[in-house]
């Protein structure tokens, strides 16, 4: 087998062992949590009522037969029910998935790359106010609680200023409050990582090599310095990958995006746990496949490490 | 949830780094902030703390007639409630010092839960080796693959949001980080001569785990304590926002940011003050974490060392 094949072959098992143990760990954190049927059904339930809904989502049977079941059923992709919505949760995460993601990849790609140009500043500029005003941002960014900075940015952008929507769906002037307040954990990390990877960079010998044969500065940076200093930045967008869906989810309840953060919220009104826990589910797989991308995007980026 | 940025694989030897010379300026000006950091932080607990003794109203003393006054630098606000006061009458002020101190508590007990649990299976993993590291370490990867907000609701959905149940499901949330990052200096430790010296000594595992590698990553587990208080801070507030959070006559900073959000337009400070107290606090631990972190291991540097 060729050495890539190899390792794209390696990573994606140990990809699919991560995944098993998140469910796993899904699976006996709702039976350790106990009897969900209660909380569902409310105190005064009818005994009857809740031996149905026990026996309705299996919590009759063996704790070993019920965990083979889901494993099994994991497998071919079938993620239980909704309680609420009586159809298969996955055709209710889904549809949801690609308006995340569409909101996701403009924050991370936005932040990411205001915060490479701080980085750039500040790593360039060493002990300048550039550098302590890019450090600053990134410290301030990284405090922030995204769905505050939402409510905070409605405040001022639609219901003072009224220049931009205070939420919902439409052109694209609704994307970018939800994006600007989802943004600021790529920008803070992206700044932090990436001024560290730019001075490590700076200092290498090939950067050196390249001004002694009078290469100018700009040239420098971005032939050599901007592609061998990428590497740790993308490792860190791929590690941010779970705080980032977790932001996404509470911003999106903000502005009222139909993602599954307001899918989410739903299960929350609806009790719907298993829909809670089949998004925990999906999640992690995006998380996983994230990162096997990244893994990826270090052979393109750095051909030191490339497999022969 | 946070992310170290320390990126050297557990294997790559160490490198000898010789320090730029500007070092000694900049640790200065990071240990000012460091310094300015712990003051902020230490006054705003202390307040919290004496808070049931300090001549403010009750947080949970409704009064409809005084509801919705802004703070007192706004037309239409007085010294009365100096921070103004939400949408029951309850004064802000008190309402912000009695959250922050279950929140402060609250956060505290998570971080020291998650610190013990994250230690424990850090150095098993690091120390150890072997199959239980393969376990152990993928363990910590789908921990971490799961995004902490999804997971927590699930839990609090089934149980309930009491103050013990945000503790665990907190520290839940934490955990992986800890042993992470423990888990790859135990790796390091392990290779070092004075252990391996121990070890040729025939010291016992616990003799060794417990008075010479435990000594060794304290520093750098105060460090990651620090930076995990305020990602869980930060994490109560968005468990508060969904609903989730602890139910009244508690309060967190959290639970108050969500209550005052339908009142952005006509009462921004219900929304605003607990979210500034959110960040300040969060802030103040990150100059505090960065300026120990330089202290401690100046080989986790962001830079000023490399």
């Amino acid at each position: 087998m060729n050495p890539l094949a190899r390792k794209v072959f390696t990573r994606v098992g140990t990809g699919l062992i991560t995944v098993i143990f998140a469910a796993t760990i899904v699976f006996f954190l709702a039976r350790v949590t106990g009897d969900p049927t209660h909380q569902i059904l409310g105190e005064n339930a009818s005994q009857e009522a809740i031996d149905q809904l026990r026996n309705q989502l299996g919590l009759d049977q063996s704790i070993f037969v019920q965990y083979a079941e889901f494993l099994s059923k994991l497998a071919v992709g079938d993620l239980g029910t909704s309680l609420r919505y009586g159809i298969p949760n996955i055709e209710l995460i889904l549809p949801r998935l690609g308006n995340s993601f569409l909101l996701t990849a403009v924050a991370v790609a936005g932040g990411s790359a205001i915060g490479y140009i701080l980085a750039l500043l500040g790593a360039t500029k060493r002990g300048s106010l550039w550098d302590k005003l890019s450090t600053s941002i990134a410290g301030i960014a990284q405090s922030i609680p995204p769905f505050w900075l939402g409510l905070v940015l409605v405040y001022f952008f639609a219901l003072r200023l009224e220049w931009l929507p205070s939420g919902g769906v439409g052109d694209w002037t609704h994307v970018i409050l939800p994006a600007v307040a989802i943004g600021m954990i790529p920008l803070a990390y992206v700044t932090r990582v990436g001024r560290t990877s730019i001075v490590s960079v700076l200092a290498e010998d090939y950067v050196l090599a390249a001004r002694s044969r009078g290469f100018s500065e700009r040239q420098v940076l971005l032939k050599h310095v901007l592609r061998a200093s990428a590497i740790p930045v993308v490792t860190v967008i791929g590690l941010l990958t779970g705080a980032i869906l977790s932001s996404t989810v509470t911003v999106e309840v903000v502005f009222s995006w139909p993602g599954i953060g307001s899918l989410a919220n739903q299960a929350i009104q609806g009790r719907d746990f298993t829909l809670l826990q089949a998004m925990a589910i999906v999640t992690a797989v995006v998380f996983v496949l994230i990162n096997f991308i990244v893994d990826l995007l270090y052979e393109v980026l750095d051909p030191r490490i490339r497999t022969r | 949830m946070t992310i170290q940025t320390d990126f050297r694989p557990d294997d790559e030897p160490q490198v000898a780094e010789v320090p730029p010379v500007d070092t000694r300026r900049k640790l200065l000006l990071r240990k000012g902030s460091g310094i300015l950091g712990a003051a902020f932080f230490g006054i705003a607990v202390l307040l919290c703390l004496i808070a049931p003794w300090l001549p403010i109203a009750d947080p949970n003393l409704n009064d409809l007639n005084e509801a919705l006054r802004p703070p007192f630098w706004l037309s239409g606000g007085d010294m009365s409630h100096p921070l103004g006061t939400d949408q029951l009458g309850r004064d802000m002020m008190s309402r912000l010092l009695f959250g922050g101190r279950l929140t402060l508590v609250m956060v505290l007990a998570a971080v020291l839960l998650a610190a013990v649990v994250g230690l424990l299976v850090g150095i098993v993993a690091g120390y150890r080796g072997g199959v239980i590291d393969t376990i152990l370490s993928r363990l910590t990867d789908a921990q971490l693959a799961l995004p902490f907000i999804l997971l927590a609701l699930t839990i609090v959905l089934a149980v309930g949001s009491t103050v013990q149940t945000m503790i665990m499901v907190l520290a839940l949330g934490s955990w992986a980080n800890f042993a992470r990052i423990v888990r790859g200096e135990a790796i390091g430790l392990r290779k070092r001569t004075f252990v391996v010296a121990l070890e040729s000594a025939h010291i016992g595992f616990f003799g060794i785990v417990l008075r010479h590698i435990f000594p060794n990553l304290l520093p750098l587990l105060l460090v990651v304590a620090v930076l995990q208080f305020g990602v869980m801070t930060l994490s109560e507030a968005g468990l508060s926002f969904l609903a989730m959070g602890v139910h009244p006559p508690q309060l967190t900073w959290g639970t108050m940011l969500a209550g005052g959000k339908d009142y952005l337009d006509s009462a921004w400070w219900i929304v605003v003050l607990p979210g500034l107290c959110i960040v300040l606090a969060t802030l103040s631990l990150n100059m505090i974490a960065d300026a120990a972190r330089d202290k401690f291991d100046p080989t986790i540097g962001r830079g000023a060392n490399k």
